[in-house]
């Protein structure tokens, strides 16, 4: 029976231990796509034609949460909608900066009803500017006519694409 | 460094929680989503300990003599397949394609590919309607390719074997539950070997030797997610295997050859819990199954070498004693 005791181990490490002796080749890598919503308040432009405001810090670290690092972060898309605007819509030009990078310059009709602007891949890497999963954008535009009410926010949806590991 | 299996069903645990989404949460709605997304991924360790256990019962066709024993130790690798690396995965309810234009794909299995280029994105919708979408499970195929240098199931067994009357041999499987670090296991399993050349006129009478053989086997296995700590959180790998075959084999010096012909099938229940709703996985299998090895034998030493054709293909090693 001895012998039956000397090989239990030897049995083991065989049966159980092949796989886990197996170390990892390298950190798992994962894409994680995500919405992250952001509002800026308007106050006290009715009647101009021209506005500039900046956000508050957005926060992705969401999708780093089981994860250490970016390896990269895109911008997919920027979505924009009109919250609490009195008149109809607000038309021109618009143009929208992650940090100092801009993701794009169209002409866009603001309304209730969201409108989404897919990011060319050219313009959409934002890693150099995140800071500790922050980063902040700037919406900037030119109107065809003067806006038409004084309180109202523009919420802004931002689809975030990263490889994490 | 985090171990591979642990680090896999940490995966299947953790790596799809995400900000305001939890893949708890969408398992707990309903084990549907679970079991699809799961049973192809976990497909290949259970089909191949199924088929890797019935590796190294014999290494010859002659039984023993009477009240001859033998001991041994069987160490088996059932190699995964290239079909073994991906499975089907069609949308359900809460996790669907991140394409919209896509239903139903491939996605890497466990021992699949762990290529970010090779996971296409699911997106993951839970009961409160939020969705994100993230890079399927990852496979470990590279990494068992650079830790033992082929993608293969291991598994292995402790056998005793005894001879009775009428050049019958009782094989004996059998490993009291065994807890090492996070793992336990136990095993037990009986084969019958019997010459039935005997009984066969004329054939009785040339020189090689000729048997059947029927095997049953259970094997037990429980891993622990976390620890031994976390009781409730454990992943149960229980497999019961049945194979026939007819064995020859034909002794030459201290060599034999010998090969054989039949069938082997298994049952696997593969139950993950630690979840509100735990999921439990059922695999089963059958398939031909040829086999040939060669053994060696010195003084009561016994070494051989096998390789069997069937669903997965096994090599099994195998070191031992032997006596009459």
């Amino acid at each position: 029976m001895k012998k039956i005791n000397l090989l239990k181990p030897l049995l083991l490490l065989i049966a159980v231990f092949t796989f886990s002796m197996c170390e990892e080749a390298g950190d798992i890598q994962f894409v994680i796509a995500d919405d992250f919503d952001t509002t800026v308040a308007i106050n006290g432009l009715q009647g101009e034609t021209s506005y500039a405001f900046n956000t508050n810090d957005i926060d992705v670290n969401d999708l780093l949460e089981n994860a250490s690092e970016f390896l990269t972060a895109d911008v997919e898309s920027v979505t924009l909608a009109l919250e609490n605007y009195s008149g109809a819509a607000i038309s021109g030009n618009i143009s929208v900066m992650a940090g100092p990078i801009p993701l794009f310059s169209k002409n866009v009709a603001l309304s209730s009803t969201p409108v989404a602007v897919e990011i060319p891949a050219s313009a959409s890497n934002i890693l150099s500017i995140l800071s500790s999963g922050l980063f902040t954008a700037t919406i900037s535009g030119a109107t065809s006519a003067p806006i038409a009410d004084d309180n109202f926010d523009i919420k802004m949806t931002f689809r975030i694409k990263a490889t994490v590991e | 460094m985090k171990k591979i299996i642990i680090s896999a069903f940490l995966v299947c645990f953790t790596s799809i929680s995400f900000g305001q989404i939890d893949f708890e949460d969408i398992i707990n709605s309903g084990t549907g989503d679970a079991q699809a997304l799961l049973k192809g991924y976990l497909s290949p360790l259970a089909v191949g300990f199924g088929n890797g256990i019935n590796g190294g019962w014999y290494t010859t066709a002659k039984a023993h003599k009477f009240l001859g024993i033998d001991i041994a130790v069987i160490a088996n690798a059932a190699i995964v397949p290239e079909g073994g690396e991906t499975y089907t995965f069609q949308n359900t309810d809460n996790i669907k394609f991140d394409d919209p234009n896509i239903t139903s794909g491939e996605l890497p299995t466990i021992l699949g590919s762990g290529d970010l280029a090779d996971r296409p994105l699911l997106e993951y919708t839970d009961s409160n309607g939020d969705a994100i979408s993230v890079s399927s499970l990852p496979g470990f195929k590279e990494d068992l390719i650079e830790s033992v240098g082929y993608n293969a199931v291991p598994s292995a067994m402790i056998q005793a074997g005894i001879g009775l009357f009428k050049n019958t041999d009782l094989k004996v499987r059998f490993i009291p539950k065994q807890s090492v670090d996070n793992v336990d296991v136990s095993s037990y399993g009986f084969g019958i070997m019997h010459d039935i050349k005997q009984w066969i006129p004329v054939v009785k009478k040339m020189p090689f030797d000729l048997s059947g053989f029927v095997g049953w086997n259970n094997i037990e296995s429980k891993f622990f997610v976390e620890s031994r700590d976390t009781p409730s959180e454990f992943i149960e790998l229980n497999t019961k295997t049945f194979m026939w075959q007819v064995l020859a084999s034909k002794k030459l010096s201290i060599f034999t050859v010998f090969a054989g012909l039949g069938s082997t099938s298994f049952e696997t229940d593969l139950n993950i819990e630690g979840f509100s709703n735990p999921i439990g996985l059922q695999y089963e299998g059958s398939s031909f199954r040829a086999n040939a090895g060669l053994s060696i034998k010195f003084l009561f030493l016994n070494i051989s070498a096998e390789y069997a054709k069937q669903e997965y293909d096994v090599v099994s090693l195998r070191a031992g004693i032997t006596f009459r």
